[in-house]
């Protein structure tokens, strides 16, 4: 066996004791860097430095108010594009911000005590107790606590980061809801209080802004309660804990709109309380109304004494009217005196509908009407899957036979071969995708559950929900000298069911086999479809040479690293396994795709292209079914601009593997060249079921979106991908660039020009959008200076942006000059151009300037009707078009281009829905 | 922004580590790297480039980066093969040191960007480390920046005493050398944030300016 090659290259790095950081044991902790720079802040630096130094520097020091707000423990507050931080909300006692936990790398709500509240010596043992309470919480419907802690003065908790919508937003957005769902709604928030119940605790403040709701696949509701901020622990729990209780009475934390009669008396309060104002929160969900509204005086008021507007609710079933009446009876006694008697009402509501809620006083009647109108509601609620889809594209098609791998977690000895356990988690999967009738989720999206600590190891179940899958494969791997034992065991991801597991303890030669054995045997407790010759490729060996085997895991760790020198030893060692077995397909397949990322990411030679294609080739004659052969091929093709040649090798991957990732990318990639948005967006949405943690694909459907006009669901997507982004720089890019296709210029310049210029997302640089707002906002003698700046400033398209600034500042006979020198320049490039689209787009505003319309629309028809636009989401919205605003034939060439995106729209939706039938 | 040629030549060969690890990472060899790094520096007082260090367009670490990666994408389509030594010199007389350096460096996986901005806030502890040492000379008091410097600062190998023996050192009891630390640390701190000043154009942006170093080491996870 080869020393392996991939080492950890943690040896040397511990973590900083005082903020995490991670930083080589040479810097002891006092030298930490980050502690250091930290402590420059303008909140760290103290009085006690204001030495004559410190007053010399920077008068900024003072001038800084916003410094209070940074890292807290070893969490950061992130901040906006404009530089504020980001926040989720404000509640009676603390602003909650979104935070990065620095340890774990992953986003928490954290919550700061309010400023103002600092000076009040009570607040900080309230604070301290509502932490403590809510972090004995733990229930999925409650967001769950955390951490506690303090920095300088303050106090702050971290909790659970719930993304999705709040009832609010959604009540605000669709207005009034189905029965079924409110009651739904309704009963996973009273599960919320019940366990809370439980633990003696209150939430005191429940209303649809501290309700947040994600939508499944199926259009079920997952519903989390948020900020028990002010929740107290009960006087009885507080005795318990020979704690006074902190009760405040008088005085009014909630809000009004939603507080319980006795809250507005300024009286104790128990559980009771909170039933009231689920209540009305119920009431809103039902009529996108509250029951009672005027100002905090009327309000409460009416909460006190008023009857309820029953008016509001003549449409609702009576049986749910009853129940209403009782949670929001004035007296907490009428009410229903827990959440779980709550619960079994609506469980009777849901199951039973004909029978009534136990009144607790007077009498409801119920007319026989209410079956129909609760049945229509049900019909109602399964149509509204669409509708429910389009509130939170946390969507797809939970298939049962969709499939995640985990990383295999390696049990040897020897750590330093993690590279076989990796390997063999690879090789699953690609061996998985191969089963057309699976789904199975792409290796980037796994691997962020690699190596992670037993203890804070996710349920089955949440992962299965984030990856939006029916099954997960959990997996180990334990090599010793010629030995090794691999277990596995499937799991339903929406049960935690065990569907199938093995063991196979073996002799290390027979690891070629078991991978095929294992995507068999998953395959059918999938019940998955596999046809002879599926099931025979599957068990086509990879090679019968296991030292060439070994080879090729290595090699395939190192490539996978995306670095240069990783890059290097990665083809050596291709190339020494394909010497010990010429026949191996696989490293074939592996040594293109190191030399296609020379060329991706190294600035490497283009003939490596040619290398990596002449290799695919050869693997395809040992193999013609090698699926990843025509993925690399069509990638190779793609870089080189052969976009022709693409297409034969997709529709091959397709054929093999229609659900695969990379056969559906580079499906995409062609569809993009020839402008093809149906396709495009068909493709990029299967990329998004198997790659449901990547950025790309719900950044290219918002693209495909806006270039359509079908803003509500480019909005979604746009949302889905900054929040998938990691990196700060680009989504803060993001952002802006979001404000940019909203047509916000103005909005949009401030935050891009604060941005480095050559930072990118996949399809916008910020210094472009920088010079397309500065066009926007008519600022000519910016854009002047902008392209004088540029070092290709003389490029067509930069002379065709310089000539509509010189004519914006009125001067005529320079834009003229500019005009002529950029239509000869275009023309004489458009043939050999690489981006002709361009030099059509040019050529077109070039000459219609130069009053030669002919030419002028010739070119435009071209691009319009033809090759489309070289940048089709701000084509429309750019400025160069508007030297043809005047003529009707541009007119009708812009009916036909928005004919054209109606008819994309309607494919678009028709899309969407296939995703839901899917399901 | 420091007006004078000398400030920036000086700013500048403070902080050509960071753009040189930048050229290596983009896969560009040793010698490469430096020749380009050396070459852009060349250029860019040629053309009294830094003059456009425009104070009200932001960051100086943003426009070093963004102009060098202009650099870099002009480069490419030239011939690559810029002779070495000559009056360029003048910037970097050690022009061999930073490759150790680097290949002292684990591999990782950052992109060039990220160990840019990590390796530019160790050049900014470094630069700061040196300025206290410029003023504990200025003062005469060298001897006692050799003991103290220990504590602050980036300097790799050398782990810092402990408080004896640093009390034995500077010839004071353990309490006063506590003190003496303590304020030495405050001084580094004061110098660090007036280095970090002098890279972004208002003094707003500092504690910016500090956060955004602070995330980009914390993201290089002690590669730098």
């Amino acid at each position: 066996m080869n020393e392996p090659l991939v080492t950890d290259p943690g040896d040397e790095i511990s973590a900083c004791p005082n903020c995490g950081t991670k930083i080589p044991v040479s810097l002891t902790p006092e030298r930490c860097p980050v502690c250091q720079l930290r402590a420059a802040l303008t909140v760290n630096l103290t009085s006690d430095s204001a030495n004559t130094e410190a007053q010399g520097l920077a008068n900024g020091v003072q001038d800084l108010t916003q410094g209070t707000i940074g890292s807290f423990d070893h969490y950061e507050v992130l901040r906006g594009s404009d530089g504020t931080p980001v926040e989720l909300g404000r509640g009676a006692m603390g602003v909650t911000y979104r935070a990065i936990d620095k340890n774990l790398r992953c986003p928490v709500a954290l919550k700061v005590i309010n400023v103002c509240y600092l000076k009040d010596e009570s607040a900080r043992p309230r604070f301290v107790r509502e932490a403590r309470a809510a972090a004995r919480l733990r229930h999925p419907n409650v967001a769950s606590v955390f951490h506690l802690g303090t920095k300088n003065e303050d106090y702050f908790y971290a909790m659970e980061l719930v993304e999705g919508t709040t009832l609010h937003q959604l009540i605000q957005e669709k207005g009034p809801m189905p029965v079924p769902l409110a009651l739904e709604i309704t009963d996973q928030v009273a599960a919320a209080l019940e366990a809370a119940h439980k633990e003696q605790i209150i939430h005191r403040d429940i209303k649809p802004g501290n309700i947040m709701l994600r939508f499944n696949d199926d259009g079920a509701v997952n519903v989390k309660v948020i900020d028990f901020g002010l929740a107290k622990a009960t006087a009885a729990a507080s005795s318990l804990n020979s704690e006074p209780g902190l009760s405040v009475p008088g005085m009014f934390t909630g809000t009004a709109l939603f507080a319980s009669p006795e809250q507005c008396a300024g009286r104790e309060v128990d559980i009771r309380s909170d039933i009231y104002s689920l209540g009305v929160t119920l009431w809103e969900c039902l009529t996108a109304k509250v029951p009672f509204t005027g100002t905090t005086f009327e309000v409460i008021s009416q909460h006190l004494n008023s009857p309820l507007p029953l008016e509001q609710l003549k449409h609702i079933p009576l049986p749910v009217v009853g129940l209403l009446k009782k949670m929001l009876a004035k007296g907490p006694d009428e009410r229903q005196q827990t959440p779980s008697e709550l619960r079994s009402e609506l469980c009777e509501l849901k199951t039973s509908p004909s029978r009534p809620v136990r009144p607790s006083a007077g009498k409801s009647h119920f007319g026989a009407r209410m079956w129909l109108v609760l049945g229509l509601a049900l019909v109602i609620a399964s149509a509204i899957g669409y509708f429910l889809w389009r509130v939170n594209p946390r969507l797809g098609s939970t298939s049962s036979k969709s499939v995640a791998v985990l990383p295999f977690d390696n049990l040897s000895e020897n750590k330093s071969s993690d590279y076989f356990a990796d390997g063999l988690t690879s090789e699953v999967i690609y061996q998985l995708s191969k089963v057309g009738d699976l789904q199975v989720t792409a290796r980037s999206s796994v691997l962020r559950y690699k190596n992670v600590p037993d203890a804070q190891r996710k349920p089955l179940k949440e992962i299965g929900a984030e990856l939006d899958v029916g099954a997960v494969l959990e997996g180990s791997v334990e090599r010793s000298d010629n030995k090794v034992r691999i277990v596995t065991i499937l799991y339903d991801a929406g049960t935690e069911r065990r569907l199938w597991g093995a063991t196979y303890d073996r002799q290390l030669q027979d690891v070629l086999t078991i991978q095929g054995d294992l995507a068999e045997q998953i395959a059918a407790a999938l019940h998955a479809r596999l046809s002879t010759d599926q099931r025979n490729r599957l068990r086509n060996e990879p090679t019968l040479n296991l030292s060439a085997y070994d080879l090729y895991l290595q090699a395939k760790a190192l490539s996978d690293l995306h670095l240069k020198d990783a890059n290097d030893r990665a083809v050596g060692l291709f190339k020494q396994a394909l010497q010990q077995d010429p026949k191996f397909g696989l490293a074939y397949i592996g040594l293109a795709d190191a030399y296609i990322d020379r060329v991706k990411r190294f600035n490497g030679e283009g003939t490596s292209l040619d290398s990596a294609i002449d290799l695919c080739q050869q693997a395809i004659a040992l193999d013609p079914n090698q699926l990843r052969a025509y993925t690399e091929l069509a990638n190779a093709f793609n870089l080189k601009g052969l976009f022709d040649r693409m297409e034969a090798p997709v529709s091959k991957a397709l054929e093999l593997a229609p659900n695969d990732w990379d056969a559906n990318r580079m499906a995409a990639a062609v569809s993009t060249e020839f402008r093809r948005q149906k396709e495009m967006y068909a493709s990029i949405r299967k990329c998004f079921e198997t790659n449901p943690f990547d950025s790309w694909a719900p950044y290219q459907l918002a693209l495909i979106c806006w270039t359509v006009h079908e803003t509500g669901l480019a909005e979604k997507w746009m949302q889905r991908a900054i929040d998938l982004e990691q990196n700060v720089t680009k989504r803060q890019l993001m952002e802006n660039e979001r404000l940019v296709y909203r047509g916000d210029y103005a909005g949009a310049l401030p935050g891009l020009q604060r941005l480095p210029p050559d930072v990118k997302t996949q399809y916008s640089a910020a210094a472009d959008l920088v010079l397309f707002c500065t066009m926007q906002v008519g600022d000519w003698p910016s854009v002047i200076r902008i392209i004088e700046a540029r070092a290709d400033k003389d490029s067509p398209t930069n002379l065709m942006r310089l000539t509509l600034a010189l004519r914006g500042t009125m001067r005529s006979a320079e834009a003229r000059q500019s005009a002529e020198r950029m239509v000869t320049s275009a023309q004489s490039k458009l043939s050999t151009s690489k981006s002709p689209r361009w030099m059509r787009f040019d050529l077109a505003v070039g000459n219609r300037i130069l009053e030669r319309n002919e030419a002028a629309f010739q070119y435009l028809r071209e691009l319009m009707t033809g090759t489309g636009f070289p940048d089709p989401v701000l084509a429309l919205a750019d400025p160069g078009l508007d030297v043809f605003k005047s003529d009707s034939e541009f007119q009708t060439l812009v009916d036909e281009v928005n004919q054209k995106n109606a008819e994309t729209r309607s494919q678009i939706s028709q899309i969407e829905q296939s995703f839901l039938v899917a399901k | 922004m420091p007006g004078s040629k000398e400030a920036l030549s000086a700013l500048c060969r403070d902080y050509w580590y960071p753009l040189y690890a930048f050229a290596r990472r983009r896969g560009h060899p040793a010698h490469d790297a430096q020749d380009l790094t050396q070459g852009f520096f060349f250029s860019m007082l040629k053309r009294h480039a830094l003059k456009q260090a425009d104070p009200a367009r932001g960051r100086f670490r943003s426009f070093l980066l963004s102009s060098f990666q202009n650099f870099l994408a002009d480069e490419s389509d030239r011939a690559r093969a810029l002779k070495r030594g000559g009056d360029r010199e003048f910037l970097f007389l050690d022009a061999q040191e930073p490759e150790s350096r680097y290949e002292l460096e684990q591999t990782d996986q950052l992109t060039p960007e990220k160990i840019f901005d990590a390796r530019w806030a160790m050049a900014l502890l470094t630069r700061a480390t040196k300025r206290l040492q410029e003023e504990c000379a200025l003062a005469g008091e060298s001897a006692r920046f050799e003991i103290l410097h220990l504590f602050v600062g980036v300097e790799f190998g050398r782990s810092p005493p402990t408080y004896e023996e640093a009390a034995r050192a500077l010839g004071v009891s353990v309490a006063t050398a506590k003190t003496m630390i303590h304020r030495f640390r405050k001084q580094y701190i004061v110098l660090l944030r007036q280095e970090v000043s002098r890279t972004v154009s208002d003094p707003a942006e500092i504690d910016e300016e500090i956060r955004a170093l602070c995330e980009a080491l914390a993201v290089a996870e002690g590669r730098i």
